[in-house]
C-alpha cells in the first residue's frame, strides 16, 4: 500500500501539480514500515524527480534524506503515528522543501501538503488495522 | 531466575534498538553521501548521459499529462480570436509608424533579428491545483538536440508565455512570464512608456519602474522592448505581453506602477513556439 501511494504521488508530482507529494508520502512511509528502506526510496524518487522536472540532480533526495533522518531520530523516542505528529511535521517538511525549490506561496501551499497527509493518514489508517510492522 | 530472564529481555530489546539506531545511521549517510556524489556531478555537466537515459525512459509518461489535465482543450471563443488578431494588428501598424518615423529622422531604428519559431509540445506542467492554478513552469518536448538555448523567449500567437529556464539533452523548461523570478523591459503601445515586467506568482504580472511623468492608460497593450543578443536569447522586440488592467501613482513616489494581464489563457496551452535564431 505505501509503495502504491509513493508510485502515484511520484506521478502525481512528476507531471502535474508541484505539491510535494513525494515528501508526504515518504513520511507516511516512514510512519508505517519504520524501516529502512524508505531511504533508498527516498534517494531513488528523489533522483527521479529531478530527472523530471528538470532541477540539478541530488537536491530532492538530499532533502528527502535528511528530513527522514530527522524522524528516525524523532521516533526513537516518541511515538509518531499519530495525527498531530503528521499535520506538524508534513508541514515543516514541505515549507522546507518548496523553499529549497523556490515555489511561490509557501505558506498556503505546505499547508494544503499537511492537510493532504493527515487525510491520507487517516483514511489508511482505518483501512488497515494492524500498519506497524516493526521489520528492520 | 525469572528476574534474569526479565533483565536478559530488556538487554536484547535494548541492543535490539541500538543496532537498529546503527542501521539507520549506516543507510543515512551512505544514501546521503550518494546523494552529494550525483549532486556534484550534475554540477559539473557529469550526468547528462544518465539523464537523457532517464528522460527517454519516462518518455511514454508524459503522455499522461494530456489525459490528466484538467485544462487541456486549446481553444478559444471566435470573438477571442478575433481579439488577439486585432490587437496583434494594432502592434504590427504602430510598430511600422515608428520605424517610418524613425527613418524619416534619419535615426537608425532596432530592427528584431531573424528568427524562426519552432513549434514544441507542453508534455507536463507545475501547477498548484491542476485546472485552477495558473501553471509556474512547462516542459516542453525539445532540447538542446532541437537547437534549443536557455534563456530564449517562447511564444504562442505573437504573445509571449516566457522564457527557457533549464534545458537536457530532449527536454526544456520554460518559466512562465507571471513566474515570481521573470523581469524583463517593456514599453506601453499608446504612450512609449518604459518599464520592467515583474511576474509576481499566481498568473499576476507587475509593470514597475515608470517614470511619474509617463501616461498609463487602462487597457493599454504592453510589448517587449527587445533585449535578445545575437545568440538569440531574450525577448525580440514588438512582442504582446499582456494588458493594463490598473495603474498605481501616487505623487510622492518617484516611479509609477501598474497591475498586467496576459492576453494568454496559460492552463490551457499545449503547443508553444520556441524563438530560435536562424
Amino acid at each position: 500500500m505505501v509503495w502504491v501511494l509513493l508510485v502515484t504521488a511520484f506521478f502525481l508530482e512528476g507531471i502535474i501539480t508541484s505539491l510535494p507529494l513525494i515528501l508526504t508520502s515518504l513520511l507516511l512511509f516512514f510512519t508505517y514500515r519504520r524501516s529502512n528502506r524508505v531511504f533508498l526510496a527516498a534517494f531513488g524518487v528523489g533522483i527521479l524527480i529531478d530527472v523530471l522536472k528538470l532541477r540539478q540532480l541530488g537536491i530532492s533526495s538530499t532533502y528527502y534524506i535528511i528530513f527522514l533522518f530527522l524522524v528516525s531520530l524523532y521516533e526513537r523516542k516518541f511515538e509518531i503515528k499519530t495525527i498531530p505528529f503528521v499535520i506538524i511535521v508534513s508541514f515543516l517538511g514541505s515549507l522546507g522543501y518548496l523553499a529549497l525549490v523556490n515555489s511561490s506561496e509557501i505558506l498556503f501551499r505546505a499547508l494544503v501538503s499537511s492537510i493532504l497527509a493527515v487525510t491520507t493518514f487517516h483514511v489508511t489508517a482505518n483501512l488497515f488495522r494492524n500498519p506497524i510492522r516493526s521489520r528492520f | 531466575m525469572k528476574d534474569n530472564r526479565i533483565v536478559s529481555l530488556r538487554l536484547s530489546g535494548y541492543n535490539r534498538s541500538v543496532r537498529r539506531g546503527q542501521d539507520t545511521f549506516f543507510y543515512f549517510l551512505l544514501f546521503l553521501f550518494l546523494s552529494f556524489i550525483i549532486y556534484l556531478l550534475s554540477a559539473t555537466d557529469g550526468l547528462q548521459s544518465v539523464r537523457t537515459i532517464i528522460e527517454k525512459s519516462f518518455a511514454p509518461l508524459y503522455g499522461l499529462y494530456s489525459v490528466l489535465n484538467f485544462s487541456s482543450k486549446q481553444s478559444e471563443t471566435a470573438l477571442q480570436k478575433e481579439n488577439r488578431e486585432l490587437i496583434k494588428k494594432l502592434v504590427d501598424q504602430t510598430e511600422l509608424r515608428k520605424e517610418n518615423q524613425a527613418l524619416k529622422d534619419q535615426f537608425e531604428s532596432s530592427l528584431s533579428l531573424p528568427f524562426h519559431l519552432m513549434p514544441a509540445k507542453v508534455i507536463a506542467t507545475s501547477v498548484f491545483i491542476p485546472g485552477v492554478s495558473i501553471p509556474e513552469s512547462f516542459i516542453l518536448d525539445k532540447g538542446l538536440a532541437n537547437g534549443v538555448k536557455k534563456g530564449v523567449g517562447v511564444i504562442f500567437k505573437d504573445t509571449v508565455v516566457g522564457k527557457i529556464g533549464e534545458v537536457t539533452q530532449h527536454l526544456s523548461k520554460i518559466e512562465v512570464i507571471t513566474n515570481k523570478s521573470s523581469s524583463f523591459a517593456v514599453f506601453t503601445l499608446s504612450s512609449n512608456a518604459l518599464g520592467i515586467i515583474k511576474g509576481g506568482g499566481n498568473g499576476e504580472m507587475t509593470l514597475e519602474n515608470v517614470l511619474l511623468s509617463e501616461n498609463l492608460s487602462i487597457e493599454d497593450i504592453v510589448v517587449t522592448k527587445g533585449d535578445s543578443n545575437k545568440g538569440g536569447v531574450g525577448y525580440p522586440k514588438g512582442l504582446i505581453v499582456g494588458k493594463i488592467l490598473s495603474i498605481d501613482k501616487k505623487p510622492s513616489s518617484l516611479f509609477q506602477s501598474a497591475k498586467v494581464k496576459s492576453l494568454l489563457d496559460f492552463s490551457r496551452l499545449s503547443t508553444v513556439f520556441i524563438i530560435i535564431n536562424k
